[in-house]
């Protein structure tokens, strides 16, 4: 439980992270690099909830199928105004 | 204004979803005549009236009976079981305490006298338990809102200026849609975040 609550305030900190990276220091591939990372601790939080609580698991999938859409829009944003 | 209201009718929608989960009455049964059910069995004198969605032993220690409900009434309901006829009452005094996953539904009217395999808790403190639940409810998701909230503070002042200003995709959605989206995910994990905790504090390990 304290290990899949540590992965979870992780990705909640890399979440605020990322508004700070792209909108405060405009930096829109170090927000592309911080937003696979925020991508992979979703999917790490999500498989330790499940061992715990599979409705907790399914809570948190609209967010990673949002966080997948941020992350080609990221990308695509870089690619746009590199 | 109009983003204004559209926060804070995310924000209602999220309030208004966690307080009907938590305000779910386990020690309530909901019967319909018809339904299959599992009762104890030990006869009209016997007092623990336990019931139950799953097998298992009343709160005096037999194994329950599989019962059908006959007719239901107001917090009572008329079981046929072992081929004769018994009123239980729908509303427990104690109930099954094992988490809000869980299905049994069992209630009964005595606490159990031997170890069962559920546990139970008093209906009397549960209004108590519930009231404690929706608050760390509550407190999880604004611990994860104000993640989103700090956020903001960076993000605001970009977006008339640099944001408005750099080249996008065809698939760039309105601005005005990720404030509800985000605060309706906020939710969502804050709600998670705290099920994970509430299972982790029964189950240490």
């Amino acid at each position: 439980m304290k290990k899949a609550l540590a992965v979870f305030a992780a990705q909640l900190l890399l979440n605020t992270l990322w508004s700070i990276v792209f909108f405060r220091a405009h930096m829109i591939l170090g927000a592309a690099v911080v937003i696979v990372l925020l991508w992979a601790l979703i999917l790490a939080t999500i498989l330790l909830f499940s061992r715990i609580s599979r409705a907790a698991a399914y809570l948190l999938v609209p967010y990673i199928l949002w966080v997948t859409f941020a992350t080609v829009l990221n990308i695509s944003l870089y690619v746009l105004n590199r | 204004m109009k983003k204004v209201a559209i926060v804070v009718f995310g924000v209602l929608f999220a309030v208004s979803a966690v307080a009907a989960l938590a305000a779910a009455d386990k020690s309530k049964l909901v019967l319909k005549a018809g339904d299959e059910i599992f009762a104890c069995n030990c006869g009209p004198e016997c007092q623990c009236q336990t019931l139950s969605r799953k097998e298992g032993s009343c709160a005096c220690g037999n194994p329950l009976a599989k019962a059908k409900a006959k007719s239901v009434g107001e917090g009572t309901a008329v079981l046929i079981i072992g081929g004769r006829e018994q009123t239980f009452k729908t509303v427990g005094k104690y109930m099954c305490a094992c988490g809000p996953e869980c299905k049994c539904d069992t209630i009964s009217q005595m606490p159990a006298s031997a170890p069962a395999a559920w546990t139970w808790s008093r209906s009397r403190s549960s209004s108590r338990a519930s009231m404690k639940r929706a608050a760390g409810i509550v407190v999880s998701i604004a611990v994860c809102e104000l993640a989103g909230i700090i956020g903001s503070i960076f993000t605001t002042p970009s977006i008339p200026g640099w944001y408005a200003d750099i080249a996008k995709p065809s698939f760039n959605p309105p601005n005005w849609i990720f404030g509800p989206v985000w605060t309706l995910l906020y939710a969502l994990m804050g709600l998670a975040a705290y099920l994970v905790y509430e299972k982790g504090l029964k189950r240490p390990k």
